[in-house]
């Protein structure tokens, strides 16, 4: 391995890490968003409003992320909606994220101990203000390193949209690789690029978290 | 000041209440007793609205608990159980503090959000409040960093900081380690000194023929015995009352 030709390249290919980073960032942010009202839906005291959210979660979670993507960027052109491959990427990255992300909040709001709800309640709260004041900020707590884990994971997954022809860190690996035949170099450079972005995830949530666990024992 | 009229609930196929009469004048600590599984939980909790009987009707003055009389029959409105709920102090048995807020914004969350008060007139009044209960020193701290008989002297102020017409405590002192007892009945002994109304579950017998103006003995969801203080526990007409006193005071 030519450590010398290995450091050449990664220039090249941070530009690949930057769409990953964008792709990432945006999923983060729309998912989490729409992840948040999914989890809302799903503890709904409305019938229908949970039904969608469970079958949305069903659905989601149940087929691989990569099928979601060929189904948006290859399928959804069948019937007029053809869409370029940052959007599809970015929407199919996003609807995936969300179903997980849903889970992960779901989880944390029913963790909360029922006294909380009570007590807030009790002092003339109504249901609405309870959630908001008292059992979302406290679930948020227990969010975070889940909430963390999964962004992990977002990171990663995302190399599967090399697959709808979107050049990201893992397809402009594959591009220097066909150029070059150096395919211990070129993957381990991508490999150091993918593993300076987690630390970053990592680095930022544990401290978070360490924030977070003063407040609370 | 409130009313309970043949009230009935069950969990499943378990009957709990099994049609419960009570009144409680301004005034009066009313001490329900009874042994565990009898259903004065359930009853005290019928009293807020947290859990909803299945037939029978609680008035809190002269309103029905959350609703409105329409033609004869209760319509049920949750803001109006809301604003009742206000004026009605609770005490958990597992005291139920706000974990992510510090004792001093435990008592100033319902000022805020249900009296819509600013916050620098809550925290004058959480700050007499937590006067009120000796806690003035642990204003800034948070629950987990509480001891259990501080962080349940924090649920009163909290209570008390909305000015309730009455308390309901449910089981106060069981969760609590015996040396921490004291400081919580010190407290309740101090309201109703201060003619604060309320009606307290308890196995604090003490507590109860020194503070109490009235005793209800329950068993199996129903009152079996009602008296003085000095009636129920001396001189007992239930075989059930005088079989539970025998056990709870030779013990």
């Amino acid at each position: 391995m030519d450590v010398r030709f290995m450091l050449k390249y990664l220039p090249v290919l941070a530009e690949g890490a930057l769409m990953t980073v964008e792709l990432t960032v945006i999923s983060i942010v729309v998912g989490s968003l729409l992840g948040f009202v999914i989890a809302l839906g799903a503890l709904s005291r409305n019938v229908v409003l949970r039904s969608i959210a469970h079958f949305y979660t069903w659905a989601i979670r149940g087929t691989p992320l990569m099928l979601q993507l060929f189904f948006i960027y290859y399928g959804l052109p069948e019937v007029g909606i053809t869409l370029s491959p940052f959007a599809a990427a970015s929407i199919g990255m996003s609807i995936n994220a969300a179903a997980y992300i849903a889970e992960i909040v779901r989880g944390a709001i029913q963790s909360i101990d029922k006294g909380q709800m009570e007590a807030a309640r009790s002092i003339g709260m109504s249901y609405m203000q309870a959630n908001f004041r008292i059992i979302i900020p406290q679930a948020i707590r227990r969010m975070i390193p889940p909430l963390g884990n999964e962004f992990i994971a977002m990171l990663k997954d995302s190399s599967l949209v090399a697959t709808i022809s979107m050049v990201d860190l893992m397809r402009s690996a594959q591009q220097m690789y066909s150029a070059t035949f150096r395919p211990l170099e070129i993957f381990s450079a991508a490999a150091l690029l993918y593993l300076l972005l987690t630390t970053i995830f990592t680095v930022t949530f544990g401290s978070i978290e360490a924030r977070l666990a003063k407040m609370e024992a | 000041m409130l009313k309970v009229k043949e009230l009935h609930k069950s969990f499943g196929t378990l009957p709990v209440l099994k049609g419960i009469n009570l009144e409680v004048e301004k005034g009066e600590v009313l001490v329900v007793i009874g042994p565990s599984g009898s259903g004065k939980s359930t009853l005290l909790r019928c009293l807020n609205g947290l859990e909803i009987p299945d037939s029978g009707e609680v008035y809190i003055g002269k309103e029905p608990l959350g609703g409105t009389v329409i033609a004869g029959s209760i319509v049920p409105k949750d803001r109006i159980l809301n604003k009742q709920r206000a004026k009605i102090g609770m005490v958990f048995q597992r005291f139920n503090l706000f974990s992510h807020l510090t004792a001093l914004e435990n008592v100033m969350e319902g000022l805020i959000t249900v009296k819509k008060l600013k916050r620098a007139e809550a925290k004058k009044i959480a700050l007499k409040e937590l006067e009120h209960v000796g806690l003035l020193d642990r204003a800034d701290y948070y629950p987990a960093k509480l001891s259990g008989g501080q962080q349940q002297r924090v649920a009163i102020a909290r209570s008390l900081a909305m000015q309730p017409d009455i308390m309901l405590f449910d089981e106060p002192t069981s969760a609590l380690d015996p040396e921490l007892v004291g400081d919580v009945l010190s407290v309740m002994k101090n309201l109703a000194r201060e003619g604060m109304t309320m009606v307290v579950v308890t196995h604090e017998m003490g507590f109860a023929r020194e503070v109490g103006t009235r005793v209800v003995f329950m068993d199996h969801g129903r009152i079996l015995e009602e008296g003085k203080p000095e009636e129920v526990f001396y001189k007992p007409q239930n075989n059930r009352t005088k079989e539970f006193l025998n056990k709870i005071l030779s013990a």
